[in-house]
């Protein structure tokens, strides 16, 4: 396999400073425990039965779900290539004998790898046998795999976006603003059936429903099979689409590259 | 070091900040643009929650705008003026540059206060600012002089709760590598103070008032502000604990810079 080394190299950088992940076991459920308490609140301040057609417990179990998926999902892709190109790593990037986006993707697999051990496996546990976390297996199955496209798409996504700064060349400011927008409108905050009905019609015709809402929505049963079904074959057209462009963008990218920045 | 010398050194660093930011336009331009995005986000998304429910308990919208506004603002002066202390620390230890700091004929807290001041904040105040303005015209509410000096004071208690978390995470740096990550522990924990103490029940909301008191963030400030509360004795109480902490905080960072051996102690 030619992407081990780098594979293996990801997995122990994720390991290599014991604090950074011990504050990371300890920090990032936190926000999830916040907004259980929050909704919760909510719920019994209002005495609604169903708040954007979801119950309190469905509530409960979506900020779960979006916390799981964030843990698959999260991708760095579009800062590593702005940081490759703007300190002139990118030259030698390029001697590799990998593309760059497979470069990336085994270095992001191995990372994957120590969360799925050391966040992912425990958090589903602690999930399912103290929170009430559950869902049938036909879409638990669907969820995993959307879970799957949905990082494949933020990742061609990101590549995409990582093209602007070979023109741009501030790149943490541009995807700290990309990363707000796009979360907030992934249904990461808040579920896209509470925003405005307008705005929530906008948002389906865009790809940001994909990474969060939708596989959120397939794990919990608000999607009957065949749309969970065609949400699956719209995230991959969405994948297709973001590589065509990455590729494209890419080649024209590279013509113009200089060795140090542009 | 005299309190003359030390601001001289401090109106010195802010003017090679403000270089800085002159320099490099783009880039603060791009950061500015993502606090305020940042910003709006919170009172865009407690603005669909109302629209589907009556909300958090005891804040109408308007309200929760005051409290979103002094999030930003006590925030955003922490960003200005202390935030990126424990980062700086760090990287000057790891980097086994922090004995050239020492070497300097300034007192260590002053000259690295003095060296981590950031405009980008004061962006953040603004934003805050004016999210609380709206959110005091929408509420009707016209708080008076006294009102606005409670808030005033809470907001510095709250900056200075900040404070005592750098110079504690500063502290843990002298002792042990990238310690700096801890600072996400802080954060993270320190979203509890985001939301109305109210949602979180009587036990929680002691905590968060008198053993971690994350409500100096934003809940004491908003509600003195806006009147909701008027209890002097909790004011001094408050103000006094923060004072403790903050003296304590600046004894370990000293005690810790004692101890400290070079080359990450």
């Amino acid at each position: 396999m030619k992407g081990y080394g780098f594979l293996i190299t990801g997995f122990k950088r994720y390991f290599a400073y014991k604090a950074q992940v011990l504050a990371k076991l300890i920090a990032s459920p936190a926000e999830l425990v916040i907004m259980i308490i929050v909704w919760m609140s909510i719920f019994n301040y209002s005495g609604l039965k169903e708040i954007g057609g979801f119950s309190l417990s469905e509530m409960i179990n979506y900020y779960i779900i979006i916390y799981i998926v964030g843990l698959i999902i999260s991708d760095k892709s579009d800062t590593r290539l702005g940081s490759n190109i703007q300190y002139g790593y990118l030259a030698m990037r390029l001697l590799n004998p990998l593309q760059i986006y497979q470069l990336y993707l085994n270095d992001e697999f191995g990372e994957k790898l120590g969360i799925l051990f050391t966040q992912l496996i425990p958090v589903v546990i602690i999930s399912v046998l103290f929170l009430g976390l559950n869902s049938s297996l036909i879409n638990a199955l669907l969820f995993v795999i959307s879970g799957v496209l949905a990082y494949f798409m933020i990742f061609f996504f990101n590549m995409t976006f990582g093209l602007l700064y070979f023109k741009v060349k501030e790149y943490r400011y541009t995807s700290r603003i990309k990363n707000m927008i796009s979360g907030f409108l992934s249904g990461k905050i808040l579920p896209l059936s509470v925003f405005p009905l307008w705005l929530s019609e906008v948002i389906k015709f865009l790809p940001f429903n994909y990474f969060f809402y939708a596989p959120a929505n397939i794990f919990l049963g608000k999607y009957s099979l065949g749309v969970s079904l065609i949400t699956l074959l719209i995230q991959f057209s969405w994948i297709i689409l973001f590589y065509a462009l990455f590729k494209i963008g890419w080649f024209k990218a590279l013509k113009e590259f200089e060795g140090v920045g542009i | 070091m005299n309190f003359k010398r030390f601001i001289k050194l401090y109106f010195q660093n802010l003017s090679m900040e403000l270089s800085s930011v002159t320099t490099y336009r783009v880039a603060f331009f791009l950061n500015s643009l993502s606090l305020i995005i940042g910003a709006i986000t919170g009172p865009l998304a407690v603005l669909f929650i109302y629209n589907v429910s009556p909300g958090f308990n005891g804040w109408t919208f308007p309200e929760m705008l005051v409290f979103l506004g002094t999030i930003q603002i006590t925030f955003g002066l922490t960003h200005a003026l202390v935030l990126g202390f424990s980062w700086v620390t760090a990287d000057l230890i790891i980097n086994g540059r922090f004995d050239t700091v020492l070497l300097n004929p300034v007192n260590t807290l002053g000259y690295m206060l003095s060296r981590v001041i950031d405009f980008d904040g004061f962006v953040q105040m603004i934003t805050g600012l004016v999210i609380l303005i709206i959110g005091l015209f929408s509420s009707g509410y016209n708080p008076d002089f006294t009102n606005w000096l409670f808030f005033a004071f809470l907001v510095i208690d709250g900056f200075l709760l900040w404070f005592a978390f750098s110079l504690l995470i500063g502290s843990l740096c002298f002792k042990y590598e990238r310690s700096d990550e801890w600072f996400t522990i802080i954060f993270n924990l320190a979203k509890f103070g985001d939301y109305p103490l109210s949602i979180y029940g009587s036990l929680l909301s002691f905590v968060f008032t008198f053993i971690i008191p994350l409500g100096l963030i934003s809940y004491y400030p908003a509600n003195f502000l806006l009147g909701k509360l008027t209890d002097i004795g909790l004011f001094f109480e408050l103000t006094g604990l923060m004072l403790v902490i903050t003296f304590l905080a600046v004894k370990l960072y000293s005690k810790s810079l004692k101890n400290y051996s070079s080359a990450g102690g």
